[in-house]
Order: structure tokens, then sequence, then C-alpha cells
């Protein structure tokens, strides 16, 4: 096994083993999962020369040696589109660990060779690695000796690591950020704290826009989701909110400049506009900042069988379901049908018949601690908000108070 | 016609624009007034008190030559969304990093502790006890980052910076010749003697001192500035080199026109405080003693977590404000070792037993200063990071030529120091 950090600077010897240069990087293809070495960038005294792999005659722990004469090395180095540089796009980086869900900075490489390739294995992360490039290799061992413990390497496997090098997110993207945006969106959230925002950008601009719209509500800071959507644009930013729950995407929207905030409003559909648009004019401290607008409309008058072929037409977009609030023919809130008693009826009874009359609601402007005390006293995971005249506005869910109460 | 329409076009840009300049404006202005810490309002009081109003030019022309620099750090954060110790990490590596970070870890403890020592001398000319003020202070600074948010550090150092105003307070209460002043400011005068030289060393070293590079690069990366609205953030920053400077100007002039006329020798910013009370009365006093109050634990609080910062981005530390203890224990771990370090420090260890460290320290940053500019200018003309924004070739030479006098005075300084110490 090799380190970089052993490899830099190793002398390169011709096929008549007269010393030529040094090794500068090493070049890699960066599409396979543990990348392959395709060159070596040999620093002569006329520049940086590249020497395809095939052309290295044996990689040693001292030196390394090619199958050229020196003469033939010229300054001849370009980057390719489908390949990367160890040192310059790698080392002393950031990368995203995506096993550990973290972003970490590199402090050494492993490769290994096997069948005469030379290929990336694992990023060093940890103390020992550290110490290692400081030249403090022989103070590792001693510590080892005496203490009869290993100092960490936290070297992480290749095929979970995603480089976020400055170079490499401009030409890599498509190809490499695949594993990332696998991720769930709240551990997605966790690696955008730790980003810049030339990679927030990147990373939002790889993941679809329902990805981007779920990272973003699990983020915590609003004021890094502002600054994302506003880095990201007009269209795309009113593309992503679309696909938000209209709660959320309000609470960014109220924290944007006015301009912005209208602008962005414009471009998305004219329905998610209306929704947002309401909220908007609630305070952010109130039942009605908090709720979310988008869920089922329940009559008293449909039958249980109705309202459940209405769920699942409807439910995968609405934020819950375990509660529906009925409403009666002016659209104000009569009662409520939780999701068990929905499925224990009979499918042609009336809702009105089987549901709780008296359900326990908040107004839209009752302040948010009012809320989290009526939702804490009995139990629900979710309550209706009315106006002042009894009409269901919309509903507020614990997790909407549960963000508020952490803070 | 058309001068008024233009004029009302650009008068409602203006009005258009304000509130994303409002909106980004914030890093520039609090690095510059945290610039005017303990040991920078106690470099102006010597220098009022010893030299009158004959470094006030020095004043001047270091107001230019820090908001080039600074200009350099925020543009550099906004375009690449890191910190300076970021940047020198990727593009130097290990060995480099190490070095700076050492450097810059042992510069801050002493300023640290040095605004400690300032805590404690407003303290006693306000009549309170050191063993209350300095564990008090401690504590405050700590609870405000560790469990406060970014937000409310943010608003709560924006009201720090407004109480330096008593600054200006005290100078116009001494009733200084403003006609010598103004002419003190644009007169520049050298006297070769070694107080002078020595003096006028410190006072560029106070004034561009390196922690400020690192915590306002950093802060600008964190804002996320976009890099149209650029010059705003240059405006933020220039408005901030300013303002140090407006500051330690009158700071000059309350010193100089009062306790240098009367022939009164301070080594110190409260001393300076003290013996301003029978020349230009008790409140100018009191004035003079609640700006350092302020200055100090305003410092106190921002040095240790810009190192936090740094130190983090450098080795890859999970960092930030908006974290708990437990998500970022290093980042915290290292930001209380140092105020508490430095607070109990300046408790336990007597003051002439700290003498070596701060000369020592000082030596330190006379060697940070002109290593960290001259990694920022490859950073900051490095095409592969900066792409169009690196330095225009006018402000190389600029900064290159300020570098090198700056790089010649750090290396007499430390000559210097090294010889009084060894010598």
């Amino acid at each position: 096994m090799f380190y970089l950090s052993n490899i830099l600077g190793m002398r390169v010897l011709d096929r008549k083993q007269t010393v030529v240069g040094s090794i500068a990087d090493l070049e890699v293809a960066s599409a396979e999962k543990f990348p392959i070495v395709v060159a070596v960038l040999v620093r002569t005294h006329s520049g940086l020369s590249r020497v395809g792999w095939h052309n290295v005659r044996a990689l040693g722990m001292t030196e390394c040696t090619l199958k050229l004469v020196g003469s033939e090395l010229e300054p001849n180095f370009t980057l390719q589109d489908t390949s990367m540089l160890l040192l310059n796009h790698v080392l002393d980086k950031q990368i995203v660990d995506v096993h550990g869900v973290k972003v970490v900075r590199v402090n050494d490489i492993e490769l290994a060779e096997s069948h005469g390739q030379l290929r990336v294995i694992a990023a060093d992360a940890g103390l020992r690695s550290f110490l290692r490039r400081l030249g403090l290799s022989w103070a590792i061992s001693r510590v080892e000796q005496r203490r009869h413990h290993k100092v960490a390497e936290n070297s992480i496997p290749w095929s979970f690591v995603e480089p976020l090098g400055p170079d490499v997110r401009n030409v890599q993207v498509r190809t490499t950020w695949k594993e990332l945006s696998k991720l769930h969106p709240s551990d997605l959230a966790d690696i955008v704290d730790d980003l810049d925002f030339n990679e927030r950008d990147a990373l939002f601009k790889a993941l679809n826009d329902e990805q981007a719209a779920d990272t973003l509500a699990e983020l915590e800071d609003d004021r890094v989701k502002v600054a994302i959507l506003e880095r990201l644009g007009v269209a795309r930013a009113a593309d992503i909110l679309e696909e938000m729950d209209p709660d959320d995407a309000a609470d960014i929207l109220q924290d944007t400049r006015a301009d912005t905030q209208e602008a962005v409003l414009q471009e998305m559909q004219p329905e998610e506009r209306e929704d947002v648009r309401e909220l908007l004019a609630y305070d952010e401290d109130t039942a009605g900042g908090l709720m979310t607008n988008d869920y089922l409309e329940i009559r008293q008058e449909m039958t249980a069988g109705q309202v459940i072929d209405l769920l699942r037409h409807e439910a995968p977009d609405t934020e819950t379901i375990y509660y529906l609030y009925v409403t009666d023919d002016d659209g104000r809130l009569a009662g409520v049908l939780s999701l068990r008693g929905l499925i224990v009826a009979q499918p042609d009874r009336a809702v009105g018949d089987i549901m709780l009359r008296h359900s326990v609601s908040v107004f839209v402007d009752d302040p948010k601690k009012k809320v989290a005390e009526v939702m804490d006293k009995y139990g629900y995971l979710a309550l209706p908000v009315v106006n002042h005249e009894g009409l269901l506005q919309g509903i507020v869910t614990v997790d909407d108070i549960l963000d508020q109460a952490m803070d | 016609m058309t001068r008024w329409k233009r004029l009302g076009s650009r008068f409602r840009r203006f009005w258009v624009a304000l509130p994303v300049v409002l909106a980004v404006l914030g890093p520039g202005i609090i690095t510059g007034n945290v610039d005017n810490d303990a040991g920078g309002i106690t470099t102006y009081s010597v220098i009022g008190a010893r030299f009158g109003y004959s470094m006030l030019w020095v004043l001047l022309l270091i107001t230019f030559t820090l908001a080039m620099i600074q200009e350099m750090c925020a543009r550099m954060g906004v375009v690449t969304g890191k910190g300076l110790a970021d940047l020198i990490r990727e593009r130097f590596g290990v060995r480099v990093t190490m070095v700076v970070m050492a450097l810059l870890l042992f510069t801050n403890l002493t300023n640290t502790m040095g605004e400690f020592a300032g805590v404690a001398g407003a303290a006693s000319i306000l009549g309170w006890s050191r063993f209350v003020v300095i564990p008090a202070v401690a504590l405050l600074v700590w609870v405000l980052v560790v469990k406060g948010s970014y937000r409310s550090v943010e608003k709560v150092l924006l009201v720090f910076c407004v109480v330096y105003l008593t600054y200006v307070a005290s100078a116009f209460m001494a009733r200084p010749h403003w006609g010598t002043v103004v002419r003190a400011t644009v007169t520049p005068t050298f006297q070769m003697n070694r107080e002078f030289t020595s003096l006028f060393i410190a006072t560029i070293g106070t004034t561009i001192a390196p922690w400020m590079q690192f915590y306002q690069q950093s802060s600008v990366a964190e804002k996320a500035i976009e890099v149209k609205n650029y010059r705003y953030e240059a405006l933020d920053t220039y408005i901030g080199s300013f303002l140090t400077n407006f500051v330690s100007f009158f700071i000059v002039v309350a010193c100089a026109s009062t306790l240098y006329v009367a022939g009164v020798r301070v080594n110190t910013a409260a001393e300076a405080a003290g013996a301003l009370a029978p020349l230009a009365g008790s409140y100018a006093s009191l004035l003079f003693a609640v700006g350092l109050m302020n200055a100090s634990i305003m410092a106190a609080g921002i040095l240790p977590l810009s190192t936090a910062y740094s130190v983090a981005e450098a080795f890859g530390w999970e960092s930030g404000v908006g974290k708990s203890f437990r998500e970022a224990p290093l980042f915290y771990g290292l930001y209380t070792a140092l105020i508490f370090a430095g607070a109990g420090i300046v408790l336990f260890v007597p003051e002439s037993r700290l003498v070596s460290v701060m000369l020592f320290s000082q030596a330190a940053n006379g060697v940070l200063l002109p290593l960290i500019l001259v990694l920022m200018l490859k950073l900051v003309n490095d095409r592969s990071l900066m792409g169009d924004y690196v330095n225009s070739r006018g402000k190389n030479i600029a900064v290159w030529a300020q570098a090198i006098v700056m790089i010649v005075l750090a290396a007499i300084l430390t000559a210097q120091t090294l010889a009084g110490m060894f010598g």
C-alpha cells in the first residue's frame, strides 16, 4: 500500500537510471469506484510532463522508474474532463464521507497496486495521517509502543467518498455526486451545513426539485435557506418552493427581501402561489404563521368509503393524514375524524356520524406558545386552525412546533 | 431637465439597492471595531501622551493600508466561500498551516490576556473588583457564544460598536486645538529615536493584526454574499477600516491635548483613563474607562472565537456558533480554553512575570503578519481560485510595496524584541 504523501516529490528515473525529475501529482480516472491512476505528472526543469501509467515501469517506496528516456519528457500537460488530480483536487480539500454523513478534510490518500494497476482505495482524515504529513511518523510508533493502543487513522473507503474540490465540482458533478443524492434529506441537510456556498450551489444543482425541497426544509438556519434560494435564481427557487409544504415555503419567503419574494412568487404555479401568499399574510409567530393550508377538505356528508378513496388519491401530497378535519357546508370546522376511526367504520357510514364533534382548535392569531401548550395538553400530533368565524384555515402539525421549541 | 431625471433615477436606484447593502454590511464594520481592543487603545493612548499629535499622520496612512488588506480578504471570502485558514490549508498543505496556526494560537492567547487585563484596568477606574469583573466577563462572553445563535451574537456586537463613540466624546471634552490636529494629520513627521520607532511599529502592528484577516474572511464566507453584491461588501470593509482609525484618532487626540500637554507619561490605557480625570474632568475619564471596558469585553469574545474558527477550518473540525457543544466539541473546547486561560492567567499570575510573554507575543506577531500577507497575495492572485477577481496590477504593486515596508518594520521590531529579551 502507498500513501500519496510518500509518493509526492519522489525521484523519477528514466530507463537509463538517470534522474529526470520528481512526482508532482497523480492523475486518476474519476468515474471509477476506486479510481485508477492513469498518469504520473513529473516535474522536470522544463515544466510539468504527463507520463501515462503504461510508461511507468515500477513505483517503489523511494523512487519511480519510467520506460522512457529523459528526452522523451516534454511539458505537455492539460487536464481531461474525466480525470482529477490527487494533490491538486483532493489532498487537503474537503470531502463528504457519505457513510459517516459528515464533511472531513483529507490528510492523506491511500493507494494500492493490483494486477499492474494503481488504485485509490481510501482517504485518511485522522490524527495519524496528520502526524505523518508533518513528518512525525516516528512519534506515532513510539506512542503506540508505549501505550499499546493505536493512534486514530479514520480512513474512509473511497466508495464512500464524494470529493468537493473546486475543479471537481465543476466537471464531475453529474458523475460523482450520485451517492450523495441518495442520502436522506436530513442527512443531506447536515452536510449542507458544512459546505461553503459554492459547494452548496453545486449540490443543489445536482439534486432534483423534490430532493432540493426536502433538504431545504430540513435545514435549521433560516438565513442559510434564504441564501441558498437567492443564489439558485428565481426560476429554480420557484420550482423548489412548489415542491415544499406551503408553510415551509412561506417560512423561507418570509425572510427573503421583498423584491425577491415577489419575483419568486410570480414564477410559481398559481395554485401553490396562492397557498403560500395566504400564509405569508400571517405573523410568523402565530398559529397562522405555523400552519399549512395544504390539507384535505372533508365534508360531513361524505361516506367513509369516499374519504378513503380521496385519501388514496390525495394523501401523498398532504402533510398529515392521521387526523382529518371535517367541515360543514359553510366551511366551518365541524369535527375531527381519526384515521383509525375511519378505517374501522363501515364504508357507507356518513362522516358526520362517526366523527368526534368537539374538536380542539386554535385561532389563526394565537401565539405559537399557546399552540404548543394546547398540543401538549391534549397530546395531539396536529391541530386545526380556525379564524374567528370558525372557518377552517389550515392545520398545525407537531413538527412545526418542535422546530420552534428547539430554537 | 435630463440632469434632474438622471438624478431621480439614481436616487431610485439607491433606494432599491439599500436593503441589499444593509443585508451585506456587518463583517467589515465589526472587524474594524474589534480592532480597537485593549491593546489598541493602550498603544493609541501612549502615543498621544508621549508624542502629542505628531503621530496622527500614521493613522491616516494606515487606514488605506488596512482597507486594502481587508478588502482582499473580503473578496476572497465572497468569491471562494472559504475562510483564509481553509485556503491556506488547501493551497499550502499541512506544514505551512501548522506554522501559521501555532503562531496565531499563541498571539491570540496573549492578546486575549491583554483584553482581560484591559477589563481589569477599566474595572479599577470604575471602582469594581477585578476578582468579580474578570470571571463575570469571561462567563458572559462564553455564554453569549455557546448558548446564543449567530444572529444574537451579531446584534450584540453591533450594539457594542456604538459604545466606541464614547471616545469621540472624551476627545471633545479634552478641548483640543483642532487646527493643530488637522495640520498634524496631514503632515508626516518622523523622530529618529528608539521610542518613536518602536511606538510607530507598535501602532501598525496593533492596527493591522493577523486575526482580523481570518475573522473577516470567515464571517464574509459564512454570510454567503453573492459575487454581484461584492461592491457592498467592499464598502462594508472600507467603512470598517475608516471607523477603526476614526476612533483611534480621537483616542490619540484626547490623550495628546491633555496628558501630553501636562507632561504625564502613561503605560496602559487604564492609566490614561485615570490620568484624564484631573485634566479633562471625571466624565471624560469615566467615558474613557467605559470605552475600554466595552472594547476589552468585545475583543475578549471575538479573539478566541476567531481563533477557534481558524484552527477548526485548518484542521477540518466541525465548527460554527450555530452548532451545539456536542456537535462541535473541539471548536467549543478550544474557544472555552482560550477564554478561561486568558482570564485565569491575568487573575492569578503577577503582571511582572508576564512581561516576557507579552514581548515574545509581539515578536511572534511580527513574524506572522508578513507571512500571512505573502500567503494572501499568492492566494488572491491565483486564477484557479479567484477567476477574474484576482488583484489588478496597480493593486498588486501598492500592496506589495506596503507589505515590504511592513516586513522590514516587523523584522526590525522582532530583532529589537529578541535582542531585548536575550541580549
